[in-house]
């Protein structure tokens, strides 16, 4: 067989571009894998004076109250909540999902995105853009103005069902 | 000599043009399928919509559980006296609070018992007295009706609490169930549809 150099060529470029596709696809696998919730471990709920609980279905309504499209609660145990709805991504507003992690700290609800769903995209945290990092902490600031300043935060835990606060009033 | 001979090997500018053509294809592949797969994964997400939670069990959409604790220092702020609370199953709770009573002729300081029952008729949260003595006094009083006149103002005060909480929330939300076991009592509310 005569082989041209110009036709090797083509033959190593398709070669290449393959197995370069076949790393790509490998990469993302990897990183989908990769994007999981970090292990946290469900705190024991401690004795306080209220406890306010708020289902999957009235976090979802409180938090699409401030957009035109619905955004979805999905709460897990342990501190986990993935929240679905539209993301202000270059001018488009992919539907995406946020995996996040609610934790408390010192009277404070602290939120963190572990990672960002776009589509079959999985990416964790750590590959994120600081910005879209950023936005994972809003949810916790947003709770935290919203709880009652007659009280203070002692406990959290979350449920398939939804999300319960526990409060000690600071009088 | 040699490095130019070798130069002009047609079977290595074969393996230099594979490797060299190899390397660019792995180059390209690699970030033009990564592109691809971002823009494919970009695509799906901008026509997909948002499913809402599957409801894992009946579950309310609100629940506020109070301490007995809590619910003690709460009364004692509102009435200025102190007041002791026992919080009991079937929604009844036992306080005790010191005043002052018109006993032959004179006010006398005494302690009263009260139990009371909340209740949920329809939507509305109702306090019912079920009993009230005189602690310490073996005097069979008739005292029922001691509270006859405040409880219609601390119903009103109670449903106006609920409705002050469908104002922060931003909606209409109605009480379904209530509760208490030995140290808490507890609201249960839905959304009204």
């Amino acid at each position: 067989m005569n082989l041209k150099p110009s036709h090797v060529g083509c033959f190593g470029f398709i070669l290449g571009g393959l197995l370069g596709l076949l790393a790509a696809t490998s990469l993302l696998i990897w990183l989908a894998g990769q994007a999981a919730f970090p292990p946290l471990a469900q705190p024991v709920a401690p004795p306080a004076d209220v406890t306010l609980f708020f289902s999957e279905q009235t976090a979802s309504r409180l938090a699409s109250a401030g957009g035109p499209e619905p955004v979805t609660v999905d709460f897990e145990p342990g501190g986990r909540v993935v929240v679905a709805g539209p993301l202000d991504l270059g001018g488009l507003r992919p539907m995406a999902r946020l995996g996040l992690t609610l934790e408390q700290q010192g009277g404070q609800l602290v939120s963190r995105l572990s990672w960002l769903e776009l589509g079959f995209l999985k990416i964790p945290a750590g590959w994120l853009p600081s910005d879209l990092v950023e936005l994972g902490a809003m949810p916790g600031e947003a709770i935290n103005r919203e709880l009652p300043p007659e009280f203070i935060l002692v406990g959290l835990s979350t449920t398939a069902d939804g999300l319960t606060f526990y409060l000690n009033s600071t009088d | 000599m040699q490095p130019e001979n070798s130069r002009s090997d047609p079977n290595r500018s074969i393996g230099c043009g594979l490797a060299g053509c190899c390397a660019g294809g792995l180059v390209l592949g690699l970030m033009g399928g990564g592109l691809l797969l971002v823009l494919l994964a970009l695509g799906t997400s901008l026509n997909a919509t948002v499913l809402p939670p599957t409801q894992v069990a009946p579950s309310p959409d609100l629940r506020l559980t109070l301490s007995e604790d809590f619910l003690g220092r709460a009364l004692q702020e509102n009435t200025g006296e102190p007041v002791s609370v026992d919080i009991l199953p079937g929604n009844q709770i036992r306080a005790r609070f010191q005043t002052e009573l018109e006993m032959f002729g004179a006010p006398s300081p005494v302690q009263i018992e009260v139990l009371f029952e909340l209740q949920l008729i329809g939507p509305r949260l109702a306090v019912a007295l079920l009993d009230a003595q005189l602690v310490g006094i073996d005097v069979p009083l008739e005292m029922t009706g001691l509270l006859d006149d405040d409880l219609p103002a601390i119903n009103a005060d109670v449903n106006q609490a609920v409705q002050e909480v469908s104002s922060a929330l931003g909606a209409n939300i109605i009480l379904t169930g209530l509760g208490s076991d030995e140290t808490t009592l507890w609201f249960e509310a839905r959304y009204a549809p």
